[in-house]
């Protein structure tokens, strides 16, 4: 009874692992990824995120480079994780760019209600 | 006893074992730490969660991702890949949260802007009316000009005695008043004039209309000359036609000779008031 259940163990243990090996050692290459990447880089460039986030957009490219390298080596894996940190690195930057944008928006409307003030004020001079 | 022994020496191993577990378990990964301590920090700030909670809630998810791999591997590699998109979601919640407060601030003052804009417009009208009530203060001074608030205006009466007798030249008195006047009038530009010359009834209808003519014409000229468009100044002669007193006797008839200048309200011009 012991016995039978450990073969049991055993089989359903290699039934999982040998396929999973089997994923990690033949992975595609994630070509498709890397050119969204690169779209996503494009894309920040036309939204003016590099003005508001330099850094991150650096950041991004240096991810895509690597990610490029990567794939040129064989190194799937490594590759698609590169691409997902493209990804984020863009999304972050986008965010960034709107946040500056709106706290921009909010000084740009203060100093107009400054001047608005002053402007009223000294009418009341008068 | 045996037992005992047994159950004592299986103790300790099982104890011993513990802490070899617990050993395993404080090995650590950095780049996970400071994920787990970022997006705890955007959690501990409630106003995180009012303004981004979905890229919060991703955040979380992409961290718990992490521990997950960690939990289950500790391969380095993996871990230290899912909590570099954590960090970043972390980012992105605090980029997000600010954005939002600042829409909603931004929003806030577009309506103090736009409060304020219809105060600075209430405040010129007000300016506006109490320019006018001043010009017309100022012209009420003028007693020498008998200034009157009439429907047509306000009627300034320059008398017979302001012009050289029979003539239509003006006296050095007469040029004093109308130069204080070409004043309120040059800072009052939104306000037309009418000027109209009136004769007693001594004479010939038709010299008297031309000599009420040239008289309204010299006030007119006068103005012109002190800078007041013409384009705002409408003359008349009316000659003997409308006397505001007899003409029995020298009193009237001096009062009936006289050049009215009237100041008309606010948009009127001369055909509005027209006799």
């Amino acid at each position: 009874m012991n016995k039978i259940n450990a073969l049991k163990r055993l089989y359903l243990i290699s039934s999982i692992s040998i396929p999973l090996t089997l994923v990690a050692c033949g992975s595609n290459p994630p070509t498709e990824q890397i050119s969204v990447a690169e779209h996503l880089i494009r894309e920040s460039d036309i939204n003016k995120s590099t003005e508001y986030a330099p850094l991150e957009i650096r950041i991004a490219r240096e991810n895509l480079d690597a990610a490029k390298a990567a794939l040129a080596a064989g190194h799937n894996d490594e590759a698609k994780r590169l691409a997902e940190k493209v990804a984020v690195d863009v999304e972050t930057a986008g965010a960034k760019a709107d946040s500056v944008r709106a706290k921009n928006a909010v000084d740009e409307l203060q100093k107009s209600i400054r001047t608005l003030s002053q402007e009223i004020d000294s009418k009341s001079n008068f | 006893m045996n037992n005992i022994k047994k159950k004592i020496v299986s103790a300790i191993t099982l104890v011993s074992s513990y802490s070899f577990l617990a050993g395993c378990a404080t090995s650590h990964n950095p780049a996970l730490e400071q994920a787990q301590a970022e997006i705890a920090n955007l959690q501990s700030n409630p106003e995180i969660a009012t303004n981004a909670p979905v890229a919060l809630y991703e955040a979380k998810k992409a961290l718990t991702k992490a521990e997950s791999a960690w939990d289950a591997t500790e391969d380095d590699v993996k871990v230290n890949h899912l909590a570099y998109i954590a960090k970043r979601r972390a980012e992105i919640t605090q980029y997000t949260a600010n954005r939002n407060m600042n829409e909603a601030q931004q929003k806030a003052l577009e309506e103090q802007r736009q409060q304020l804009a219809l105060n600075s417009k209430t405040k010129d009208i007000k300016q506006a009316q109490n320019k006018v009530k001043m010009l017309e203060d100022e012209l009420m001074k003028m007693k020498e000009l008998k200034p009157e608030k009439t429907e047509r205006g306000l009627v300034l009466t320059l008398g017979d005695v302001l012009f050289a007798t029979g003539k239509a030249q003006l006296t050095a008195g007469a040029s004093n008043n109308l130069f204080k006047l070409t004043t309120f009038l040059n800072e009052n530009t939104d306000r037309n004039i009418l000027i109209e010359g009136h004769t007693d009834s001594v004479g010939s209808e038709d010299m008297n209309l031309r000599l009420s003519l040239r008289r309204a014409d010299a006030v007119t000229g006068f103005l012109a000359r002190n800078g007041v468009d013409r384009l705002r100044i409408t003359t008349k002669g009316y000659g003997e036609l409308y006397p505001v007193a007899s003409n029995d006797n020298a009193t009237g008839r001096q009062l009936n000779r006289r050049v009215e200048l009237i100041v008309l309200d606010q948009g009127k011009t001369a055909n509005d008031v027209r006799r």
